[in-house]
């Protein structure tokens, strides 16, 4: 169990290296930014809450992920009803002046954002922690299944992802 | 993971983000620490002041009605905070090992949640009987002749009105929470199947579609 002094280094750290992934896995289950926003804000609760029964059995990043995962499933099931479809804006991938190409950028990660929005849960959560550059190792900890399963959801999840990105072009 | 497509996906997806969100990030983490202190210790100070509170009301006015009005309350406030700290901590102690049960773990804490919700449809009706009793003793020296005709009195005065109508409120709100915890269930059942079915593929993954 991490004591309370540990518990602030621990969340320090989660706050200055975690919080795009946590964006990331927050912005691949909810597309409303004012309610992505409070989901933010309770996967970050949930993780100090949870950083007292921390062992370090893995690394800080693979614990914010399956905390921010699990934060989000229940956030999906609590919403209880069908995502509501809300048009991204295209601050998504970058706020700076955009020159043509990244206006192009902004457009692909918009396809590629609301493409992951659509795919069944198993295969998101799978895809999302595939694109974050976790290994299968990782990936199976944070999912509670094998490396082998972890593999073969990604492959179906990779097929459907590109399949529903070809239709959005 | 050397599929190059996949990793261009993955630059894309990791593409760097806006700073000002950046900046929103570092404000809501440094809210959820805050946040996450202040819940460790509102219930006990919630707690401390209500059997606090009725303690010392009951002993400024001693009398028999009042002793055991205050006692129930005491004895109440300390069996709700208890309850409500159980239920609290079993929803951050979440299963943390495989989705299937952790989704079942989620699905006995709305469980939870119902029957909760449930005791407090039943038990907030009987609660402030018990208060109104309780203060209408403390303004008549510690006894009541007729308790009966003091609910009366109060159910006829503006204070009692209010009440009875903050406490139908109350009981609305709940029964909407009801409605959707019931929603959720549904909704949690059905991500069960769909991990469910993924698991199933993963044991016979069949022919691939990469």
């Amino acid at each position: 169990m991490a004591a309370n002094g540990s518990r602030e280094q621990l969340f320090a750290q989660v706050s200055s290296t975690c919080t795009g992934l946590i964006y990331r896995i927050a912005l691949s289950y909810e597309a409303d930014p004012s309610l992505r926003n409070e989901l933010v804000q309770d996967i970050l609760l949930a993780i100090w809450v949870a950083l007292a029964n921390f062992r370090g059995e893995a690394s800080v990043k693979t614990f914010a992920a399956s905390i921010a995962q699990k934060r989000c499933i229940s956030h999906v099931s609590k919403r209880a009803r069908e995502p509501r479809q809300v048009e991204l804006s295209p601050e998504i991938a970058s706020g700076a002046e955009l020159p043509d190409e990244h206006v192009l950028r902004n457009d692909q990660k918009r396809r590629l954002v609301e493409s992951i929005q659509q795919l069944p849960i198993p295969q998101r959560e799978a895809i999302v922690l595939c694109l974050e550059g976790f290994s299968y190792g990782e990936m199976a900890t944070i999912l509670g299944i094998s490396a082998n399963a972890v593999m073969l959801r990604c492959q179906r999840a990779k097929a459907t992802l590109k399949s529903l990105m070809e239709r959005r072009s | 993971m050397t599929s190059p497509d996949l990793d261009e996906l993955a630059a894309l997806w990791q593409s760097d983000p806006d700073p000002a969100e950046q900046e929103r990030m570092e404000l809501l983490a440094s809210r959820a620490r805050r946040r996450g202190r202040l819940l460790a210790y509102a219930d006990v100070v919630l707690a401390l002041f209500i059997v606090g509170g009725t303690i010392f009301g009951a002993f400024i006015v001693q009398g028999p009605v009042t002793m055991v009005a205050a006692l129930l309350l005491v004895v109440g406030t300390i069996w709700l905070t208890f309850k409500l700290r159980a239920a609290r901590q079993m929803s951050r102690t979440l299963d943390t090992r495989d989705r299937e049960s952790f989704i079942e773990s989620s699905v006995r804490n709305v469980r939870a949640d119902l029957r909760r919700y449930a005791l407090g449809l039943i038990f907030l009706p009987v609660l402030v009987p018990i208060v109104i009793v309780w203060k209408v003793s403390l303004r008549q020296g510690g006894r009541i002749p007729n308790p009966a005709e003091a609910m009366f009195d109060w159910a006829q005065s503006t204070r009692g009105i209010v009440t009875m109508c903050l406490m139908a409120a109350a009981a609305i709100v709940v029964l909407r929470s009801r409605r959707k915890l019931k929603r959720e269930l549904r909704q949690l059942e059905q991500l069960r199947t769909a991990y469910r079915e993924e698991g199933t593929r993963e044991e016979d993954p069949g022919p691939s579609t990469d």
